[in-house]
């Protein structure tokens, strides 16, 4: 079972500290929904726990090793990670954008079934067979979101780190994207999700970590981390929580 | 099973071109005196052949490949379609470097000696490149980067033309510049042909790397790819590439824009396949330019550079209006 943990993590840029001594972990089964204002940090952290980003104290442990230990090829095998408004710089087929995917372990030759069948698979997954063949440039601002999410899910690693995949799907896709990432923690995965959709995260993740200024400000189940004084303090916002048969759900009432 | 039917066009292109031009120039050859007879009139045409054509025609190819599979290296690794080795300043330090040889050398001094200075220079602009730009500089610091070195390659250029030792030297340096196969030799290709191969088999190996990163560097990292070490490997086989091909050429430009562009198209735009389908046509457009300057002004060869310049220019022109529509 595949376990991240990150202790007393702390990250500056140019002697301004943009993180500080984050602790926190995850494990096989989690979906744990990142959350915060702009500017949280919540993009560093991801990109930290992913191994991209230089960290000034403390250790990223990755099943049990140091995660600097890990050879570029091996963390990609077991970590995959999806940068916020990703982009491709060339206008290739959908089809070979999710193929690179497979990367971390096929360089060479793309022939193995499990490949195709991965691939095929991520495509299904995101709802992008019919688009396939179709050169990058040509879709959507939300379609090209979920050609790169096929992308990570081309990978198959165990576990997923992916900053704000659903921003610019519509309220169909998003649900599609979380299901997947549902069904892989069903099978012993592992996903940490930043979100700005509070209610999505509610919905979906079996817990919330809640940043903000650089620092976890809560770290729980839904009910936990989801309360109005939270909102209040860490959003600036006054909202009603409600309780509702298909889960929480957080309605916003007016600005503070 | 399409790229394979491209490769086969391409060398068979390449094929039929490197006959046409072994047989261009101001005596005809006759195969059949050529590899099946003896005789007086049968050595003069395999000394034509050896000394003269053969070297011309192999030097054409490679260097066409070598500048062909560099441009469409560095368009991978900047992501921007109008980096070329030329517009970058990589040539131009590497012209320099050769120029300084001429200057103290002139042509007595060794071949060896002018092409590891034009390697060296085309090594140290690509440091300097990446000093300036910094450790995970954007494209467009790098651009700028390399416009700057460029900018001090030609200025240095400019001086050693200025302080020539005498009219000759100038004139040497300038016919030089402006690219040539003529009056090259066997020993020159055996020479520059390691180097060349060298730098494109190391940029053939990294296309993996250049698709990986379509999607950016952070997830070419995240990936698997160790991006500086990929990044210096590229580099350094651009430098020893081009630092090669612009000593045994001079300065020819726009080969390194023009065929990239024309052919991504043809791979679907996958940066790692175009590498090797550049190198084969760049081969064969700089032999079929090679035929026509030779054609166009026989006795007064118009110059590659000159040739390559003409053709090029326009089409830049038109890419950057292309570019300008697509962005805007």
């Amino acid at each position: 079972m595949v376990k991240l943990s990150a202790d007393n993590v702390s990250v500056a840029y140019r002697q301004q500290a943009v993180l500080h001594d984050i602790s926190l972990s995850v494990s096989g089964g989690e979906l744990i929904g990142l959350l915060g204002p702009n500017g949280a940090g919540k993009s560093t952290l991801l990109n930290t726990l992913a191994g991209l980003q230089v960290f000034s104290d403390g250790d990223i442990r990755l099943s049990n090793q140091s995660l600097i230990d890990y050879s570029p090829r091996q963390r990609a095998r077991l970590l995959s990670y999806l940068p916020q408004s990703a982009q491709a710089h060339w206008p290739m087929p959908i089809r070979e954008l999710v193929r690179l995917g497979r990367l971390p372990y096929r360089q060479w030759r793309f022939r193995s079934e499990d490949d195709h069948r991965l691939v095929e698979q991520a495509l299904h997954d995101t709802d992008l067979l019919a688009l396939a063949e179709r050169p990058f440039t040509e879709l959507s601002g939300g379609e090209q979101m979920r050609v790169m999410l096929a992308r990570m899910l081309a990978t198959d690693a165990p576990l997923w780190l992916a900053d704000e995949p659903v921003a610019m799907l519509d309220w169909f896709h998003q649900w599609q994207a979380m299901s997947v990432f549902q069904r892989h923690v069903g099978q012993g995965g592992a996903v940490i999700v930043a979100l700005h959709d509070i209610n999505l995260a509610a919905h979906f993740c079996t817990r919330l970590i809640l940043l903000n200024g650089g620092r976890v400000v809560a770290d729980g189940s839904v009910e936990q981390v989801l309360t109005s004084e939270r909102f209040a303090e860490v959003y600036r916002m006054q909202v009603s929580i409600l309780s509702h048969p298909a889960g929480l759900t957080v309605l916003p009432e007016r600005m503070l | 099973m399409k790229i394979w039917s491209l490769y086969s066009v391409l060398i068979a292109v390449l094929l039929l071109l490197s006959v046409l031009h072994l047989m261009t120039g101001t005596m005809p050859l006759d195969w059949s005196l050529l590899f099946f007879s003896d005789g007086n009139k049968a050595t003069l045409q395999q000394i034509v052949f050896h000394e003269i054509r053969l070297p011309r025609t192999l030097l054409a190819a490679s260097v066409g490949a070598v500048l062909g599979i560099s441009g469409a290296a560095m368009q991978g690794l900047l992501r921007n379609p109008l980096a070329e080795p030329g517009l970058l300043g990589v040539s131009s330090a590497a012209a320099l470097g050769a120029v300084l040889s001429i200057y103290y050398g002139g042509t007595v001094s060794h071949p060896v000696v002018f092409l590891s200075t034009a390697i060296l220079g085309a090594a140290l602009a690509v440091l300097l490149m990446q000093m300036l730009a910094g450790r995970n500089a954007s494209t467009s610091t790098v651009i700028l980067a390399g416009v700057a070195v460029g900018a001090v390659a030609s200025s240095g250029i400019a001086l050693a033309l200025n302080f020539a030792p005498n009219p000759y030297a100038t004139a040497e340096i300038v016919y030089w510049l402006l690219g040539s196969f003529a009056n090259r030799t066997m020993d020159e290709w055996w020479l520059a042909m390691p180097c060349m191969l060298f730098g494109s088999v190391l940029l053939l190996s990294r296309a993996p790397f250049l698709r990986a990163l379509t999607l950016g560097e952070r997830t070419a990292q995240s990936l698997g790819f160790a991006i500086g070490r990929e990044r210096l490997l590229m580099v350094l086989a651009i430098a020893v590439s081009i630092g090669a091909a612009i000593a045994v050429s001079g300065a020819i430009g726009f080969i390194g824009l023009l065929i990239p562009h024309l052919m991504r198209p043809l791979v679907a735009h996958d940066p790692g396949r175009l590498l090797p389908v550049s190198a084969l046509s760049g081969a064969a457009l700089m032999v079929a330019i090679d035929i026509s300057v030779q054609v166009l002004a026989p006795g007064r060869e118009l110059k590659l550079g000159v040739l390559t310049a003409l053709l090029g220019a326009p089409f830049f022109f038109y890419l950057v209006v292309r570019e300008r529509r697509a962005l805007w």
